[in-house]
């Protein structure tokens, strides 16, 4: 979203991402976020966002894309484990999730394994419109009396 | 819940190594490499000596909006295409000031170092620095500084750093300078401390598993194309501790709290007192368990935590009490600060609470230096403040033998109750009349 000309007139830089939600014991939410830029409206920028996500359905990801999303995970991924505490966390997590703590050791080469082909296979199964939510936050008072808040 | 295993029984410690330093001289720098086997990140910290301590009266800020602007691209690709070439790598960019050094790390997994290097150097040494994103960045920094000073601490935090360091030209304004010097950095201030600061080669730090990393394509990424020599260093500010105490009021109508910064000047972080330095403070106000958190917070309920450190640079450092405790009880808390900063002084610590103290401060050590990047940080230490390369096991061993003498000594030495400065901020109406008492009040 944010490297297209569009993503750009729209959406403020630093407030546009997309994370997932491990859940041990309930669906997973994907959550997409966007702020929009001043003066353009609500519709705009969820039409913008609709867009960006249709087109992981429509258009495969490059090569490019697809490790240059490889190399992050792999990189917070040793991250993660690179303390005590973190390892830790990672079992934890894992056996919570899914039962056994060695289930952690597959994670970092399944993410390596992903193809082009999965990631359109699984955005077809998971970003439909249809089981989209949108929340929409607005600000309760005019843009000029939030631009008087001033910090004393 | 099912037992997964059974935990293992804790094994006997094994004494402390700090990993092997290899040097490399090249370009006119120097690379400091720590060598973690079987570590499969990689840090590379280019500290280069254009700390906060560079910039101009006036401008406090400047070395901050640079820092924050490197990523906004270089003379060689705007800020989308440098993001995209350092996520390509899995890399992480993270420039920094303080009052030593301007830092630009940057960590990735090893085989993709010397690349992630390239990228960092190019934005320290060439960034792009286009006006209107300097000032974009510099508004942006000036926003989050005024929300930050709307709460409580910042404006006390700079009270009691310019009484302590009112002669000290920069060191008496705030590290990263405040919503008024920040709004008043310009773009040629930026441009100018880049050209005057930026330039020279440096000193590359690196952490990671050195058989998978060339130190001699490492410190050309990082130094080629620079110039000059490294400048020589300033000495120490010294010491002054003033013989009588004062005390600051910081007014905040209405606050429901009083935010306490009590402190005075302390030695630089090479002095030979460091740990028994470190150590009578931790007892004093540095843990849960301390002196001070147990007095003012357990036993008389007036905050949710106090502390007492020493926080020591290059060139000067300084003892700090800090708190927020009840409004009401702003006198009796500052009273009882006081008589636990006088007993460590007057009487020193006892076996008990330095064991405690020892074991803590020792055992930190390994936890706080367990990931690449938390390496490349303790080199940066090293040269910083000119220690010698076997310094953090000789640390620890000197935590885990200080004695009840030694540190009951420095408190004596570097604890000076009836020379410290009082600011407090809070509702002036209320507190000014019982704050006389502690020193002449401003």
């Amino acid at each position: 979203m944010y490297k297209r000309q569009d993503g750009k007139r729209i959406a403020q830089p630093d407030y546009i991402g997309s994370y997932g939600v491990d859940l041990a014991h309930a669906p997973a939410p994907l959550i997409v976020t966007a702020t929009a830029k001043d003066g353009v409206d609500v519709e705009t920028l969820e039409a913008g966002l609709g867009e960006v996500m249709q087109s992981l359905i429509d258009e495969p990801v490059t090569d490019e894309e697809l490790n240059r999303a490889k190399a992050l995970l792999t990189t917070s991924w040793w991250r993660q484990v690179s303390t005590v505490g973190g390892r830790a966390d990672t079992l934890g997590r894992y056996t919570t999730q899914f039962g056994d703590p060695a289930t952690a050791g597959y994670r970092l080469p399944a993410w390596q394994a992903v193809t082009a082909d999965d990631i359109t296979e699984a955005a077809t199964r998971t970003l439909q419109p249809s089981s989209r939510i949108t929340l929409t936050y607005l600000p309760e008072q005019g843009p000029e009396e939030h631009a008087s808040g001033d910090a004393a | 819940m099912t037992l997964v295993t059974t935990r293992p029984e804790t094994g006997t410690a094994r004494p402390y190594a700090f990993p092997a330093l290899r040097r490399v001289t090249a370009h006119g720098g120097t690379v400091i490499a720590a060598h973690l086997p079987g570590q499969v990140l990689a840090t590379a910290v280019l500290l280069l000596d254009a700390s906060a301590a560079r910039e101009s009266a006036g401008r406090e800020g400047t070395a901050t909006v640079l820092a924050k602007s490197l990523e906004e691209g270089t003379k060689k690709r705007d800020s989308a295409a440098y993001a995209l070439a350092l996520e390509g790598l899995g890399a992480e960019l993270s420039p920094s000031v303080d009052w030593d050094a301007f830092r630009v790390g940057v960590s990735a997994p090893a085989p993709q170092l010397a690349g992630a290097l390239r990228l960092a150097a190019e934005a320290a040494r060439t960034p792009k620095l286009d006006p209107e994103d300097v000032i974009r960045v510099r508004d942006d920094e000036v926003t989050a500084l005024r929300m930050d000073w709307a709460q409580p601490g910042p404006r006390a935090d700079a009270a009691l750093r310019g009484d302590l360091f009112a002669a000290e030209g920069r060191y008496g304004r705030p590290l990263h300078g405040d919503p008024a010097s920040v709004a008043a950095v310009t773009v040629d201030d930026v441009l100018a401390f880049h050209e005057q600061w930026m330039l020279r080669p440096g000193v590359l730090l690196v952490a990671g598993d050195l058989d998978g990393l060339d130190l001699a394509e490492l410190a050309e990424a990082a130094f080629a194309g620079t110039t000059g020599q490294a400048l020589s260093l300033d000495a120490p500010l010294g010491l002054t501790i003033p013989s009588a105490r004062r005390v600051i009021l910081v007014d905040r109508p209405g606050s429901v709290q009083s935010t306490l910064r009590i402190g005075h000047r302390a030695p630089e972080r090479a002095t030979p007192d460091y740990v028994p330095m470190t150590l009578a403070a931790t007892v004093l106000g540095g843990a849960f368990t301390s002196r001070l958190n147990h007095l003012i917070r357990e036993v008389k309920g007036y905050t949710y935590g106090i502390r007492g450190s020493y926080a020591m640079t290059r060139r000067a450092g300084r003892f700090e009490v800090a708190a927020g405790v009840q409004t009401a009880v702003t006198g009796p808390a500052i009273k009882d600060t006081l008589g636990e900063i006088r007993r460590t002084q007057d009487e020193g610590v006892t076996e008990a609470e330095l064991a405690v103290a020892r074991s803590w401060r020792a055992g930190q050590l390994s936890v706080e230096m367990q990931t690449p990047g938390a390496i490349a940080g303790a080199l940066a230490s090293l040269v910083v403040h000119g220690l010698p390369d076997d310094y953090y096991e000789t640390l620890r061993r000197e935590y885990l033998e200080a004695t009840v003498e030694t540190v009951s000594a420095a408190a004596a030495r570097h604890l000076a109750v009836d020379g410290l400065t009082l600011v407090v901020e809070g509702d002036g109406e209320k507190i000014r009349e019982e704050l006389a008492e502690f020193g002449e009040l401003s």
